[in-house]
């Protein structure tokens, strides 16, 4: 079975995981450190905290504005992607603009959106859009500029027209660019809704996590924390599975796994 | 992209201009909210920021704490991505914290070092480092991991010890790909250091952004906002520079985890 | 061998300039239906220019290119290009048999079990039918090359533009694909006009082989060769008269290179003979 599999792949990482909780649990037990409660006081107060209405009030919206603007920052990005990659006028002219949105950092639009939309969903979703776009966008770009002339000449010859060879030669040519960028893209939406949610919220995991802080309430703040790794590591995974499972031909032509 | 020395966009400028005229035109002559100031205004008040010492100090911050961020997480991100990728007990035995704690945002982390260290220098420091230590980390990984068994062998065949051959082969050719790593850091570092101090820092542009849109200066905090961008796109075209020098030499490299662009 | 045929494709004083440099200087030739025509030269020469010229995906500096008196200005359906380099032109998302239909796809007059049916026709031709599904990749070089002919098979086209569609590959399977473009054309009565820098392969496959100059290039020599048909690998290359125009072929281009200047002097406008020193 897979899992047994990967366990035995991985003992001596699993066991040094192990001892490293065990040792904080007793050091924690020990203390009373007011920073770093016992791992039990963790797990428990995170199965006390999601596994009740909160999960509803506040890992629900955070899931489903990171969802949302997630999903239209990646129609957007791979389509204007496409284009902008195909078209070499287009992706001239925007080329300054697309290097600056990308080396600014994000969070900084937050207080333009707050301004601009207030602090509801519609911001938080605005915002995750205008930072995960910029990945995608420019991957997909990047993918769609480097499609084999090979390839484009035989589309070519065999009389496609331009949008055609855009949908059945540039854009699968890409796919492994544009997974690349929507990989990133999944990190931004992440920070992204935290973030905002940090600053302009009044529900949500990034706010949850900061309130607790604010009051105080230590192990509340690691069961966030806690479960925002969770979350992270598991849209991650799922993510790593949808690719390989799409970039199959990818993988198997360049003779490699992902790292 | 963004290399230097390569012929001015003079399509892609005009176009920028023309958004920027657009823009002003909206601002100065529509009916505009005040937080939608014209872009002359802005730069004015960046101008006079940075003159008058306001926005250059803040910056000056910020960048100071973000320098000696980049250095420590580039020491910590390499040394132990060294021990991971030569030493391969050493990768066992973390690799399933490494694998589980990577995909964690570093941002989630916040409100722990704000509760660690306060609002100061420190809890900036820790965030910028913890989250500019694991591209360097990774990309170094690969870097010694990659390392050409041919180009091992034949050092083995002449004599050189293992540390020997690590030293002069492996790290060498792990250069390209800790470049890489480290430009990713670079960025992800200027990013984070600014956003903890848009969430809750006491100085630096991020801080500055912030107390300026709480005290309704809107010119100002675009101004900040602009410098931060602007200084974004130069690191980020330099180290792109950098980069080219030291991977001028080296074959495809790049079909490594370290290929896209962040 | 070809039957004193009608002209299918005119090539008139075609040119082409990349800025200062002149890949392609003028070259002028007919190829006559069912011809096999071998464009032979040094590496270098703008072989590859002078097919992508031909077959309308490079627009010409100069001249024309005329097929059934209609002039090319852009891809015609009459006319498909193999590139060398199968890896970069076949499609890795797609199975074989996605491969060879990719052309019919968006051909409204015919049925899909048409389709079906041609690209079967296509890849049994080329010895492929225990590949049906399998992806380009996980076949070797000679087999991906196969496709890709398959691929321009069943497009039916009149004219096949192979661009040194065989220097990828080993020796022995350049032998066999060979004569599989032989076969293929003897079957599906194409006419081929095939570039390549190995002499021996442009003398082995051809009616008449086109002699390139080194760049900026013009067709040398048009050489007529008058051997048994169909080839052989054995026979046909031990026969003195395949040494012979190989030879002349090799002298030609040899010595070209040590005295353009002359050469172009003499022959800048059309090439009329052909030579015929075979008997």
């Amino acid at each position: 079975m897979k899992l047994t599999r990967a366990i035995k792949n991985n003992w001596s990482g699993l066991l040094v995981l192990g001892l490293a909780l065990i040792a904080w649990e007793l050091l924690a037990q020990r203390d009373r450190s007011f920073f770093f409660p016992p791992i039990s006081t963790i797990f428990s107060t995170f199965y006390e905290v999601w596994f009740s209405p909160r999960f509803l009030e506040h890992a629900i919206p955070s899931l489903g504005r990171m969802f949302a603007g997630y999903l239209l920052a990646a129609a957007l990005g791979i389509v204007l992607g496409m284009l902008t990659g195909s078209i070499e006028s287009l992706y001239k002219t925007l080329e300054p603009f697309l290097e600056f949105m990308r080396a600014l950092p994000h969070a900084l639009l937050i207080p333009v959106g707050i301004l601009f939309l207030g602090i509801g969903d519609t911001m938080k979703v605005v915002l995750i859009v205008s930072s995960v776009v910029w990945p995608i966008l420019l991957n997909s770009t990047e993918g769609a500029r480097n499609v084999s002339q090979e390839r484009l000449d035989t589309a070519a010859n065999f009389g496609l027209g331009r949008l055609e060879v855009i949908r059945r030669v540039v854009f699968p040519s890409a796919l492994p660019m544009i997974f690349a960028g929507l990989r990133i893209g999944l990190a931004f939406a992440f920070i992204m809704v935290v973030v905002s949610e940090m600053i302009g919220s009044t529900n949500g995991i990034g706010y949850y996590i900061l309130n607790a802080q604010r009051t105080f309430a230590v192990p509340q703040m690691f069961a966030g924390i806690l479960l925002l790794a969770l979350l992270g590591f598991g849209f991650n995974s799922l993510f790593l599975w949808f690719e390989s499972k799409v970039l199959f031909w990818h993988h198997g032509e360049t003779g490699q796994l992902e790292g | 992209m963004g290399k230097a020395g390569r012929e001015f966009n003079v399509r892609g400028w005009a176009f920028v201009v023309v958004i920027t005229g657009v823009v002003e035109l909206v601002a100065r002559f529509g009916d505009s909210p005040a937080y939608l100031p014209p872009p002359t205004t802005i730069l004015g008040a960046l101008f006079s920021g940075l003159v008058s010492g306001e926005i250059a100090g803040q910056a000056g911050i910020t960048l100071l704490s973000y320098t000696g961020s980049v250095i420590v997480a580039t020491f910590l991100g390499v040394f132990v991505g060294i021990l991971m990728g030569a030493f391969s007990t050493f990768y066992n035995a973390i690799k399933v914290i490494v694998e589980f704690l990577r995909p964690v945002p570093t941002v989630s982390f916040l409100p722990l070092a704000i509760l660690l260290f306060g609002l100061g220098y420190a809890m900036r420091a820790a965030v910028t480092i913890y989250a500019a230590f694991w591209p360097l980390l990774i990309s170094t990984f690969y870097g010694v991991r990659s390392a050409d068994p041919i180009m091992i062998e034949t050092a083995r065949n002449f004599g050189l010890s293992r540390r020997q051959v690590l030293r002069r082969v492996v790290l060498p050719s792990a250069v390209p790909s800790i470049a890489t790593g480290f430009r990713i850091s670079a960025i992800i570092a200027l990013s984070l250091t600014i956003t903890a101090e848009l969430v809750a820092g006491n100085s630096g542009l991020g801080h500055f952004i912030a107390e300026m849109e709480r005290a309704a200066r809107y010119p100002e905090m675009y101004a900040g906002i602009l410098l931060a961008g602007v200084i974004g796109y130069y690191l980020n075209l330099s180290f792109r520079a950098i980069e080219k020098q030291l991977l001028f030499w080296s074959p495809s490299y790049r079909s490594q985890v370290v290929e896209e662009e962040v | 061998m070809p039957e004193n045929g009608t002209t299918l494709l005119n090539v008139q004083h075609i040119g082409k300039q990349y800025g200062d440099l002149l890949a392609v200087k003028d070259a002028t030739f007919d190829v006559k239906e069912s011809e096999f025509i071998s464009i032979v030269g040094p590496s270098g020469c703008g072989k590859t220019t002078l097919l992508k010229m031909i077959c309308g995906l490079l627009e010409p500096s100069s001249g024309q290119v005329t097929i059934h008196e209609q002039q090319v200005t852009s891809s015609v359906p009459e006319m498909v290009l193999v590139f060398q380099d199968y890896s970069r032109s076949l499609f890795p998302w797609l199975t074989v048999r996605k491969n060879v239909l990719f052309p019919l796809k968006n051909r409204s007059d015919l049925n899909s079990a048409e389709k079906e049916r041609r690209a079967q026709e296509a890849i049994q031709a080329v010895g492929l039918e225990d590949s049906f599904d399998q992806y380009p990749w996980q076949l070797s070089g000679g087999m991906q090359q196969r496709v890709a002919i398959a691929r321009a098979i069943a497009f039916r086209p009149e004219i096949l533009l192979l661009d040194e569609p065989f220097a990828s590959v080993d020796a022995l399977t350049r032998a066999e694909l060979e004569d599989l473009v032989l076969r293929l054309q003897a079957k599906f009565k194409i006419t081929v006009l095939l570039v390549t820098h190995d002499i021996d392969e442009a003398v082995y496959l051809a009616d008449r082989v086109f002699v390139l100059g080194p760049p900026p290039s013009v067709v040398i020599r048009a050489v007529t060769v008058e051997l048994p048909s169909p080839r052989s690998q054995t026979e046909t290359r031990s026969d003195p008269r395949f040494l012979e125009i190989r030879n002349e072929i090799h002298d030609l281009i040899t010595k070209d290179a040590q005295d353009t200047k002359d050469i172009e002097e003499e022959n800048t406008t059309e090439v009329r003979s052909s030579l015929s020193n075979v008997d």
